[in-house]
């Protein structure tokens, strides 16, 4: 343009111009001057209609007569059309001379009241007035950068940075648009969406203010004497605004901080408290009278009580499991304890046994930090042997009202019952759960190798644990009443966690008694017996302490019973390993309808929590046994109860290994695609996460963009990954754009499908602004309709942020408070369809949680599965018009594969029998037939000889 | 006609009722204002003429909204207990959880209006103080930001919001202005309203999401099967459009691949054949040659010879 611009003048060079006015149209341009002002006052769109018109006109060379004429000219076509569309001026562009006509035949403007001159002149004087006061204002306030705005954080970092005297004198865009990130809410290098200005873009104010001398290339950047100036007022405002805020904004931060790094609760009051337990007693025996009202304090009490020993064995238990003589202490005597010796005569000896349960229960009490190094070494040296279950076999002490079960022959699988007894006293020990506990969680990674190993099913061993207990328990009330209130008044001496914890059991079976339904029945019958059990709800060890001699032999053959019963057991596969508490009551309360079923209400919800670490020691100490053992220890008598039942059926979640306490990190996984996918200004996701302090870890994820697992600690080391099990939340990141996109191509569709498929329980949807709503290929309205019925609808929790950075704040507390929280829990790894199949929330404040390892999930969502020829049929029968999902199932369930189906229709004597095939299916809830229209097209589709149309 | 039942306290005010009234007259459901059993909550009444599943569905949903300066307190009351402070205010936590007792199972989804601003303002206040400060003149113009209540940061909001969600599993959500209310009031009703009949619509009854390919018609006369076929051709792994057609040019009909695939059995030629044919992707200069391949011929071959249901198609 410019080139023929400058052809056309030098043509003209030498020749004669003529003259043209310089505003031809004076009053036209003055009129849409006027109009395109009120316009932008008002706000309308039509101002942009008349600055193209008035563009056109200012260019136009000639004047013009009418209005009419001006029809002529580029951009006044709209124009018309404008303003015959009810507007205002057509009729005065058309009569242009008639200038007090038009302000008075134009309703719309605003100056109405007199003569195009007073009008024009209200204009005129009030603009001035406007840009006058602005100009007033602009000279009069001077320039100060607002708070943590770009420039802010430009000549203040600058400023700082010149305190140095060491500082060379100069900065770099880089080195300063890094140094300024901090102090500036804006973003020096990622532009706002729908913008291409950063913070630094304010450089170039700064510059031309006079508070920036940019000199060299590449550019060096330096403040001038009124930047230095400007910088000083910032920073002495900025100490004041320190010094006035300082106190509050410290605590807040570091409160924050603490509440990050700490475990919820008590924690640390009770680590101090030097005996917790006589605490715990006070309420236990609260809880002992009361009725069920009083779980939810009774957890607590477990808890802080569980957290206490948590704590104290990190503190205790730690330097001694490091001590050699522990660790290769495979002989009893090694560790030179007393009750070391005991366990080995034990069997010979029913004295020493008991006298040496004694002596470990005080030990107990009194060398708490020990404790678990010696039970430990004292299970190597127990069981050598591969084949042996005793371990499990202190749980099956029968009790005398069983006579017919003692009846039994001792398995040949059992060891020997005098080890048997041996390791019932250890397990009596270990029975401690809080110490075996914290043992395993807390204790240097050298155990850790041995945990990995065997940890692989705790179950049974919980469920033996159990029968232990039950034993106890029945033993206990042959005994007499004396004994429980002797027990009570011992009770300091407990632990304690199992009142808690049947409290929580019998919340449970109220709160969940649709699965219940056996359980509750079972629950009330034995109301009467249980609270008799509150109060003779006591440990082992105190029991054993009041067994009598005499009782060894009793219990020397309940052991051997208990062994055959393992046995028996492991040969059936019966998937009957409780994890669950209810799963476990509701399963003992069909074990017999003896005494026994009432005692385990008690004791089943009271071992979750213990025993699962005991339980990895023994599978330790004896690898074959939980092998053969895995597959549930329960006699066929259970088997069949559990059959019958409807509860267990649901929940025969056997956790294929336990994460304690401590034991394991909460790890945030991102998707590759969110950090290496194609729009590279957008993913800044994982790098501001972790700039956040986050622990990340980017993988392919099948489903969902983030995800929390717990891994285990200390994979690393062991020339093993540490396995991983993922939380129960799983998000779904949408920025806006994405979103839109992604509800085009019917990819969130697919999306939620999955999402809500993956077997996880709480699916989030975060949505990220970006850029306005107004300007997607979707109007606003669908989108917003979109997110909402996704969450009223679908069910999805919808969470929308208005940023990236919102997004990533989001984030990052909801990986602090899932760190904060689990890092108490005990973590069960499931199946998927176990998981599936539990469908009860497993809310926050639950101290157990079943979990599916990450590669199981990983796996089980993968996108593209094969399918079986029935899927792949159903498949392809959906394809055709008119089959829907239910219909295609009807089809697929009387012709299971494509060859069936036109097997079929070679049997079909002729084309109508052909026709009417399918006709007669029964589709869906309502039974309806499938049609004959249907069926004639799929007959059409499948058995046309010839080519299809 | 549904009938939207908002509490009195969701809008206090008589603007903000006017903007919800004419938010659920454009879509044409009525709403009233009552006091409901549960404060500041909104529920849907369908239709007396609604089925009796559907009515349940209906009613199952629950919104409560809360305007601002409330929320501040509660949130406020949350940092302090963090603090380890004794609060006489109840946290947002609390709140939220004694509305879930008080609505039974309801899914109850939670609105804060107006949070945005509060922010702003004390932003704006922030940035104004700065300048008193930078400057040491007090700002010009009316000194309109007084901020009264209690200082709450994003932060702090954005932690107890995640409090929430974890302990009550529900999210809360923020609108910023009361129009936006009114708005969100008609999506939640529209979406409510199309609950009964969109609510299974992930509830699958295959393992995968079974949708039909949009577009396809077939008439009585069966014209357009061919394109139904080449479709459910290209329901197999790793098979696209161009490999769809090259099958269907050879094989027109599903019963001719059977037959070419039953009448030689033994010998597989078909699957031999299937493998050797041509696919053609693109035109002119930039078309390729390729063939359909051994996989995909033995996954098709399978699927149309296997007579077990249960045979995964590898």
């Amino acid at each position: 343009m410019s080139e023929s611009g400058v052809a056309a003048s030098t043509s003209l060079k030498g020749k004669r111009k003529k003259k043209l006015p310089p505003n031809p149209n004076p009053l036209f341009t003055q009129w849409l001057t006027e109009w395109k002002q009120e316009a932008v006052e008002k706000g309308w769109k039509s101002a942009h209609v008349y600055a193209k018109a008035l563009k056109t006109i200012r260019l136009f060379p000639l004047p013009l007569a009418s209005g009419k004429d001006c029809r002529l000219l580029q951009n006044f076509e709209k124009l018309f059309h404008h303003e015959v569309s009810g507007c205002n001026c057509l009729g005065l562009l058309l009569c242009p001379g008639s200038a007090s006509a038009r302000t008075s035949k134009s309703p719309s403007l605003p100056n109405t009241g007199g003569s195009e001159a007073s009008a024009s002149d209200t204009e005129i004087r009030s603009s001035p007035q406007k840009k006058k006061s602005r100009a007033a204002g602009s000279r009069g306030r001077e320039y100060v950068p607002a708070y943590r705005s770009g420039p802010y954080a430009l000549v203040l970092t600058l400023y700082r940075f010149m305190q140095d005297p060491e500082f060379k004198g100069y900065m770099t865009k880089s080195e300063l648009s890094h140094a300024a990130q901090p102090l500036s809410d804006k973003s020096f290098t990622v532009p706002e969406p729908g913008s291409h200005y950063t913070a630094w873009s304010s450089m170039g104010v700064l510059i031309k203010k006079g508070f920036f001398f940019k000199s060299n290339s590449p550019a060096r950047y330096s403040l001038t004497d009124e930047g230095y100036l400007l910088g000083q007022r910032l920073h002495s405002a900025e100490v004041q605004d320190n010094v006035r805020n300082e106190p509050l904004q410290v605590s807040s931060r570091t409160d924050s901080s603490q509440a990050h790094s700490l475990p919820p609760g008590n924690l640390e009051i009770r680590s101090d408290e030097i005996s917790p337990p006589n605490f715990s007693c006070l309420q236990y025996k609260d809880i002992s009278t009361d009725d069920d009202d009083d779980g939810d304090l009774a957890r607590a009490v477990t808890q802080s009580l569980l957290s206490y020993s948590q704590e104290r064995a990190a503190r205790s238990s730690v330097p001694a499991s490091f001590t050699p003589a522990s660790r290769v202490g495979h002989q009893y005597n090694s560790a030179g304890f007393h009750d070391g010796a005991a366990a080995a005569d034990a069997g010979s000896d029913g004295v020493d046994l008991n006298d040496s349960i004694l002596v470990v229960s005080d030990e107990d009490m009194a060398k708490s930090p020990v404790l678990p190094t010696r039970t430990w070494a004292r299970f190597h040296s127990l069981s050598p042997s591969q084949s042996s279950p005793p371990q499990y076999t202190g749980l099956a002490r029968l009790p005398r009202s069983e006579p017919s079960l003692q009846d039994e022959p001792i398995n040949s699988l059992s060891a020997s019952s005098v080890r048997n007894s041996n390791t019932d006293i250890d397990q009596t020990r270990v029975h401690y759960p809080d110490k075996s506990l914290h043992f395993d969680g807390k204790s240097p990674s050298a155990y850790h190798e041995d945990i990995l190993e065997i940890s692989d099913d705790d179950t049974d061993k919980m469920l033996s644990m159990k029968m232990d207990d039950i034993n106890t328990f029945v033993t206990k009330k042959v005994e007499n009443v004396a004994i429980t209130n002797f027990c009570e008044s011992d009770s300091d001496e407990l632990p304690d966690l199992d009142i808690p914890l049947w409290k929580r059991l019998a919340q449970k079976g109220h709160a969940e008694s649709g699965l219940l339904k056996n359980l509750a029945s079972t629950l009330a019958q034995s109301s009467t017996s249980q609270k008799v059990l509150c109060n003779t709800n006591q440990k082992t060890e105190i029991i054993l302490k009041h067994q009598h001699k005499d009782h060894f032999s009793q219990v020397k053959d309940n052991l051997a019973m208990c062994n055959h019963q393992t046995n028996k057991a492991t040969t059936e596969p019966c998937n009957t390993l409780y994890k669950d508490p209810i799963y476990n009551s509701s399963h003992f309360a069909h074990y017999s309808s003896s005494v026994l079923v009432h005692n385990t209400h008690n004791l089943v919800g009271t071992d979750t929590v213990g025993t699962a670490p005991m339980t990895v020691l023994m599978e330790k100490s004896a690898p074959g046994t939980y092998e053969n053992s895995r597959n549930g220890i329960c006699t066929s008598s259970l088997s069949t109860h559990i059959t019958t039942s409807e509860t267990t059926s649901l929940v025969d979640c056997c956790p294929s290994f336990t994460l304690l306490p401590g034991s394991f990190d909460i790890i945030l996984c991102i998707d590759n695609r969110e950090f290496y996918g194609s729009k590279g200004c957008s993913k800044t996701l994982l790098p501001d996460l972790m700039k956040c302090g986050i622990t990340c870890d980017l993988r392919l994820l099948h489903v969902g963009d983030l995800l929390w697992i717990a891994r285990e600690r200390g994979g690393q080391r062991l020339e093993r990954k540490g396995r991983e099990l993922v939380l129960h939340y799983i998000i779904e990141r949408k920025r806006m754009d994405d979103l839109v996109s992604s509800m085009t191509d019917g990819r969130m569709k697919e999306q939620k499908f999955r999402l809500k498929h993956c077997g996880l329980s709480e699916p989030i949807i975060l949505i990220e602004e970006y850029g306005s709503i107004k300007n997607f290929s979707i109007s606003e309205d669908r989108i917003k309709q979109s997110i909402v019925n996704s969450q009223v609808i679908d069910g999805f929790k919808v969470k929308r942020c208005a940023s990236a950075k919102d997004a990533v704040t989001y984030i990052s507390t909801m990986t602090h408070f899932l760190t904060q929280h689990y890092s108490t829990k005990t973590l069960h790894a499931v199946s998927l369809d176990q998981l599936k199949l539990l469908r009860i929330q497993q809310p926050l404040q639950k101290q157990e949680h079943y979990l599916i390892p990450f590669d199981v999930f990983n796996e089980a969502s993968v996108k593209q599965k094969d399918l079986s020829v029935r899927e792949l049929f159903a498949k392809h029968l959906i394809q055709v018009p008119g089959v829907s999902a239910d219909r295609a199932k009807a089809i697929t369930s009387a012709y299971p594969s494509f060859s069936h189906l036109m097997t079929a229709y070679e049997r079909c004597a002729d084309d109508k029998d052909r026709q009417k095939l399918l006709s007669g299916i029964k589709c869906g809830k309502k039974e309806r037939n499938l049609g004959n229209a249907l069926s004639n097209i799929l007959c059409l589709l499948y058995t046309q000889k010839g080519s299809l149309l | 006609m549904l009938t939207v039942f908002v509490d009195p306290a969701v809008a206090p005010l008589d603007k903000q009722k006017d903007l919800i009234l004419k938010a659920c007259a454009d879509i044409g459901v009525i709403c009233d204002f009552v006091p409901q059993r549960v404060e500041r909550t909104v529920s849907w009444y369908p239709p007396l003429d609604i089925q009796p599943s559907a009515r349940e569905v209906v009613q199952k949903e629950i919104m409560a909204v809360m305007h601002a300066e409330e929320a501040v307190c509660m949130i406020n009351s949350y940092i302090q207990m963090r603090q380890g402070q004794a609060s006489n205010h109840m946290s947002l936590r609390d709140w939220v959880s004694s509305l879930q007792s008080a609505v039974g199972d309801k899914n109850l989804s939670v609105f804060i209006v107006g949070l945005h601003k509060y922010f702003s303002s004390h932003k704006t206040a922030a940035k104004q103080k700065h300048r008193e400060a930078v400057t040491g003149k007090p700002a010009r113009g009316k000194n309109k930001n007084v901020l009264t209540g209690p200082h709450i940061t994003a932060g702090d909001a954005e932690e107890a919001f995640v409090e929430v969600q974890l302990f009550t599993g529900c999210i809360i959500q923020q609108v910023d202005t009361d129009e936006e209310l009114a708005q969100q009031i008609k999506l939640s009703t529209k979406a409510v309203i199309e609950k009964p009949n969109k609510k299974d619509r992930f509830d699958n009854i295959f393992s995968f999401l079974e949708e039909g390919t949009s577009g396809l018609t077939v008439n009585k006369q069966g014209q357009g099967l061919r394109n139904v076929w080449k479709h459910q051709l290209m329901q197999l792994k790793n098979v696209g459009a161009d490999m769809a057609d090259a099958i269907v040019s050879a094989y027109p009909s599903p019963s001719l691949l059977f037959q070419a695939c039953k009448s030689d059995s033994s010998s597989r030629e078909t699957e031999k054949l299937l493998s050797e044919l041509n696919v053609r992707r693109h035109a002119s200069v930039i078309a390729t040659n390729r063939k359909v391949g051994k996989e995909q011929a033995r996954r098709l071959y399978t699927f149309i010879t296997s007579t077990d249901p249960e045979e995964i198609i590898k």
